[in-house]
């Protein structure tokens, strides 16, 4: 069950979309690409409604699936070759030029390429037009360190325009900390925070201080550990933490970035109890 | 879609080539023996019914869907592309085995003959039909439980059940027999040996693909797992 | 304009990348009506997200660091040798602030912490 789910995306975006298991993120980028029809609202892609029947509007977008598909007994150079038929904007030198960067071995046949591999070639299908509208879901998995900063450097160039836009679903938060500029939280089907990523970053912290009194409890942390006067808390709201505790007189106040990764984890783990300002 | 049709017939040039010598040897035969036309409708009927559900290139074209679906193709391109097939490689075993016949009578063939054929191809129509229709129908619930329950295990498994034993029935009541039994099967056999009945099966054979079409753009889903939603 | 931006460190990048060209401008080495490059070039060559770059100018621009010109982008704004001391000066307590607090906190005294800034001095 996903949705309601509103969503807009301004061009020159890159959305991340962060959740667990199963809480709609490959059902959403699906219903976007319409491998699957929402059974209510709209959705509508540079204006243009997703109509099963006026397909065009699938022209502007390069779509990579959580399980690749391709006519398994023909070549890769072959799958790319069939595809190429069905998109006027296709730049075969493009094509060529991504399966060398990416290591994709062209003449090897669909069926005999591994996991990694096969997710390439859905991403050289999917790049191949200049889509002004990438939807990955998880396009890195299987692959080794290298490419994967390749595929990342292809994403950075693709960005350079202003006028594509990306959606973006992974496990491998690291990795997409430093694309994004907006992270959709997805739980259970719902959007549980849209953030953007300077914001979240500004505004959680890790801080340590001393205090001898019991603590009032705060709003917005997230967690709290307490040893002797010591205490180590995660909020999610910093400046408002700050003044608190400089109001109640805790001593030596410390506090730290948190990376994405962490504060993603925060987030997903507090699930339904986390106060998001 | 012709650029799927043609991409089908490219990737499937080997099995196609196979299914093609061995219709073409039988068609042959039978334009040297003469006879044989039942024989060769029946086997090619049964084996359309076995083959054509469960072959490996039908049921990778089944998968594939994931992939056509997400290029700019219109739905009722690909609901057509997957109805092609089954149209064109019967229709076209079909009219083969009406060029044969034609030769081994050198020409003198009864207007019955062109019924019995067209009622052939009808039959077959109806019955892979049937089974696209399950599939497709399958496919067009909601997420809502009861929907898909209804769906996998009452309507798909008794269509395709219903197009089986329907089909098989059909083709049987339309076997001309010299010896008649009894009376649904003398009417039935009566009625497809006419014109109205033969282009009656025919039409609705074709109905039912149309249908098929239709039916496809509305599929909710075009992720071909087909699991039985337990 | 290179720039060096790591993920280890505690600081985010969009600090990193403030910083390093506040340096660069202080120390001179961007000079007055430098242009500098696009958002979305500096974001793309340094593998960030529009986003930090974005914050980054303009927090650089609330300094009066840089300032943007309409259609044309942002360009190294001219401090005047007063400015950039009220900088320097800012950026100095800034840093020395928290250490101070932390040295009071752990024992030293002014005079303690005088002396080591003192021979400091000697040997630079």
């Amino acid at each position: 069950m996903l949705g309601p789910i509103n969503l807009d995306l301004e061009p020159g975006t890159v959305l991340g979309l962060v959740g667990p298991n199963g809480a709609g993120k490959t059902t959403f980028l699906q219903c976007l690409i319409g491998l699957l029809r929402a059974d209510l609202g709209e959705i509508t892609v540079f204006g243009r409604p997703n109509d099963p029947n006026h397909p065009e509007w699938k022209l502007d977008i390069g779509y990579v699936g959580d399980i690749p598909v391709f006519w398994e007994c023909w070549t890769a150079a072959k799958n790319l070759q069939f595809v190429s038929q069905f998109y006027p904007d296709w730049s075969h030198k493009k094509a060529s030029e991504l399966a060398d960067r990416f290591q994709l071995p062209l003449k090897k046949r669909a069926k005999d390429l591994s996991t990694g591999n096969r997710i390439k070639l859905s991403l050289i299908i999917a790049l191949a037009h200049s889509p002004k509208l990438l939807l990955l879901d998880e396009p890195t998995s299987g692959m080794d360190p290298v490419v994967r900063v390749e595929v990342l450097d292809v994403l950075f160039e693709i960005l350079e325009t202003g006028d594509r836009a990306i959606i973006y679903t992974t496990h491998i938060l690291p990795e997409i900390s430093r694309l994004v500029d907006e992270l959709v939280f997805l739980d259970n089907g719902q959007i549980r925070l849209r953030v953007n990523k300077e914001d979240l970053v500004n505004r959680w912290r890790k801080i340590t201080f001393r205090y001898g009194r019991d603590v009032i409890p705060f709003q917005s942390v997230v967690s709290h550990r307490r040893e002797g006067n010591d205490h180590q808390v995660i909020s999610s709201d910093f400046p408002m933490i700050l003044d608190q505790l400089r109001e109640l007189g805790a001593e030596n106040i410390q506090d730290n970035y948190m990376s994405i990764e962490e504060i993603t984890v925060q987030i997903l783990k507090g699930g339904r109890n986390v106060e998001i300002n | 879609m012709w650029k799927l049709i043609k991409a089908d017939s490219e990737y499937n040039v080997i099995p196609n080539c196979i299914l093609m010598s061995i219709i073409l040897g039988l068609v042959i035969s039978n334009s040297i023996l003469g006879g044989m036309e039942e024989t060769i409708a029946i086997i090619m009927f049964i084996a359309a019914m076995i083959f054509g559900g469960g072959m490996a290139s039908e049921s990778a074209k089944n998968k594939r869907i994931r992939m056509l679906s997400t290029l700019p193709l219109s739905a009722r391109e690909l609901g057509l592309y997957y109805q092609w097939g089954t149209v064109t490689v019967w229709t076209l075993c079909m009219a083969l085995l009406f060029i044969s016949s034609l030769i081994s009578q050198r020409g003198n063939l009864g207007l019955e003959y062109v019924w019995w054929i067209l009622t052939r191809i009808g039959c077959l129509f109806i019955f892979a039909g049937c089974m696209d229709l399950a599939n497709n129908l399958f496919f067009c619930v909601r997420e809502k439980k009861p929907d898909k329950i209804v769906m996998a295990w009452i309507i798909y498994p008794s269509l395709s059940i219903a197009a089986v034993i329907g089909g098989l029935l059909l083709y049987f009541f339309t076997i001309s027999l010299d010896d008649k039994p009894y009376w649904p099967f003398i009417t039935i056999n009566e009625f497809v040996s006419t014109f109205h009945g033969s282009f009656g099966l025919l039409l609705f054979g074709l109905i039912i693909l149309a249908l098929n079409v239709y039916v496809y753009e509305w599929r909710r889903s075009y992720l071909e797992e087909f699991t039985l939603p337990v | 304009m290179l720039l060096n931006l790591t993920d280890i460190s505690n600081e985010p990048l969009q600090g990193q990348i403030v910083r390093q060209i506040r340096a660069k401008i202080l120390a001179g080495e961007l000079e007055p009506h430098t242009h500098l490059p696009s958002i979305r070039k500096l974001a793309s060559s340094q593998h960030i997200s529009v986003i930090t770059v974005q914050r980054a100018y303009e927090t650089l621009e609330r300094e009066g660091l840089i300032h943007s010109r309409r259609g044309k982008g942002f360009f190294v704004s001219e401090l005047s040798k007063d400015k950039r001391k009220d900088l320097a000066r800012e950026r100095l307590r800034e840093t020395l602030e928290s250490r101070i607090r932390a040295a009071l906190a752990e024992g030293l005294s002014i005079e303690d912490i005088n002396k080591v800034i003192s021979n400091i001095y000697k040997e630079i």
